[in-house]
């Protein structure tokens, strides 16, 4: 039998709204626990004197269970359904890991945005919808969590569907072609099997719609794009840039250049693993070596392309942003450090020019004199010194930035469009 | 001491445990909750790509003064190495921190500062 398609899948929403109750559930019903480890912390929470069985209680000492099993790898947790062999990414919940889940490889194919069906859209919900489109995360599922606790009430289910749907809209998510699917992660409605507290809905269950999801492809037909992380003089090879490419395909013998710099050549030799490689796809990590390219012609923040389809340098850009925390408010001539695949570039918000209404998803108010945490934006940015990057429509992996500054990571964004350096 | 083994035998427990004891645990937890997340001051998992300054750089001394330097609430659970191209390879680092404002900083600025590190970035996160 042929391997199943593997996909990874994030599961975010508010702090309280069931995340982890939902993975744990998801692992439960498809059987990626084994029935022994489930029957040892049954009995040993009846030893606790806990007479019936407490599902939380399972779900918290497997993480016990994972942390110790963890060592050189990140014990994601695994789960299988018909058609697909599932990795769970937990994100982390704090904003300052959201510069790493932007420069870093991007790791999620689809998600699971989990909404208390009680309590429907709340701060974290909104940070976390605006940073899976960034991330360029597709494919949506919403798990309208937490029907037990609200009777399985239809109505209170359709209106945290609605507020969600607005806020999707908001981000460019189309929410109509999305599975809304109203759960109890706890009880075990609509998981792996259709409730028979919800027969008002008849859509499917989340096994189902995790079905539904499309597999991922990897960004070969987009442009070459290689972000250098760092650049080597080896002996007897000469230059070699490191990095792991974004999008794109090199081959051996193509003409390459790297930009802002501008220094293109032949490109000699791709090593991946210390072997020779004839090309080099997305995700690998390579070094490469490039005709009559010397130390000083590339580094750290340079984007290798190819020479028929350069990397864009941007004299301004224009972005969608959304302020994640920051002690005043924001104006414009701020100048905070932009993270963008390995760059850091220090840039100025030259104007504010939309501030967006997150309810709606409408233009609240035009040029605002200032945004603060929780806003959601359009604004120009001018870069201190020449930055490549792409519009997020053309090369979603290239597009995307998260803002630093004193210490935090003030906001996370993309790039909408860009006035090129002529 | 107990890195070097963690990379020797690297998948077993007691690596694990011996880098283990020097911190305090953050994680609070109330088994009784029937939400786990509403009690647990989380737990992230990350995977850090330690670039050495070249392909001469002794990769063991290094992971020596790279474990010297991890920061309080920071914790080490092993180290291993991935050949890049050329004779160069990259250490990798597996820490755990809070779920906590600064996230992965300290550490990653700690391990920026040790000598012949090259470039230090954060390739995956995972909550625990």
């Amino acid at each position: 039998m042929a391997a199943k398609p593997h996909m990874n899948l994030a599961v975010i929403g508010h702090i309280d709204h069931g995340k982890s109750t939902l993975v744990g559930r998801l692992m439960y019903d498809t059987g990626a626990v084994e029935a022994h480890v489930i029957e040892k912390y049954r009995e040993e929470a009846k030893a606790k004197g806990k007479e019936s069985f407490a599902f939380a209680w399972v779900m918290d000492s497997l993480k016990e269970e994972r942390e110790r099993g963890i060592t050189i790898d990140i014990a994601h947790q695994r789960f299988d359904t018909d058609k697909y062999y599932f990795t769970v990414v937990d994100c982390p919940g704090h904003r300052d890991f959201v510069k790493n889940m932007i420069t870093g490889a991007s790791q999620a194919d689809a998600a699971i945005l989990v909404v208390s069906g009680k309590d429907s859209v709340q701060a974290q919900t909104k940070e976390h919808v605006f940073l899976s489109r960034t991330l360029g995360i597709t494919q949506l599922i919403i798990a309208i969590n937490k029907m037990d606790e609200i009777n399985y009430d239809e109505a209170k289910y359709n209106q945290a569907k609605e507020d969600v749907s607005a806020l999707l809209k908001i981000v460019g998510f189309k929410p109509a072609e999305m599975n809304f699917i109203p759960t109890s992660a706890f009880e075990g409605d609509n998981i792996a099997n259709k409730s028979e507290n919800t027969k008002w809905y008849n859509g499917p269950t989340i096994l189902e719609a995790l079905d539904e999801l499309k597999e991922p492809e990897k960004p070969t037909k987009l442009p070459l794009r290689i972000p250098v992380q760092d650049a080597y003089t080896i002996s007897g090879i000469g230059t070699v840039p490191v990095g792991r490419v974004e999008t794109g395909i090199m081959k051996k013998g193509e003409d390459v250049i790297f930009q802002p710099g501008g220094a293109s050549g032949e490109v000699k030799s791709i090593e991946m693993h210390h072997e020779e490689q004839p090309e080099a796809i997305p995700g690998d990590n390579i070094g490469w070596n490039v005709r009559g390219i010397g130390k000083n012609d590339v580094r750290r923040g340079d984007v290798c392309g190819h020479t028929s389809k350069p990397p864009t340098v941007a004299e301004e850009f224009t972005a969608q942003i959304v302020v994640l925390q920051h002690p005043s408010a924001i104006s414009a001539g701020y100048t905070p450090v932009f993270h963008c695949h390995t760059a850091q570039t220090a840039c100025t918000l030259i104007s504010l020019d939309k501030k967006l209404d997150p309810k709606t998803g409408e233009m609240k108010e035009e040029n605002p004199t200032f945004i603060k945490a929780g806003d959601a934006a359009i604004v120009t940015v001018k870069p201190t010194r020449p930055l490549v990057i792409e519009t997020v429509k053309e090369i979603p992996q290239m597009g995307r930035f998260a803002i630093r500054d004193m210490g935090q990571t003030v906001a996370a964004g993309m790039v909408i469009s860009i006035k090129a350096r002529p | 001491m107990c890195v070097s083994r963690a990379h020797h035998v690297a998948g077993k427990l007691e690596d694990v445990q011996c880098v283990d004891t020097r911190v305090t645990r953050i994680r609070v937890r109330d088994a009784s909750s029937r939400d786990p997340e509403v009690n647990i001051v989380g737990e992230v998992a990350a995977k850090i790509k330690i670039m050495p300054a070249g392909v001469e750089t002794d990769l063991d001394a290094l992971k020596v003064r790279l474990e010297a330097v991890i920061p309080e609430g920071v914790r080490l659970h092993g180290f291993t190495e991935e050949p890049i191209a050329f004779g160069l390879k990259a250490v990798i680092a597996v820490v755990v921190v809070g779920d906590i404002e600064g996230g992965t900083d300290k550490v990653e600025e700690a391990f920026a500062a040790v000598d012949e590190v090259e470039s230090v970035s954060v390739i995956e996160l995972g909550r625990l």
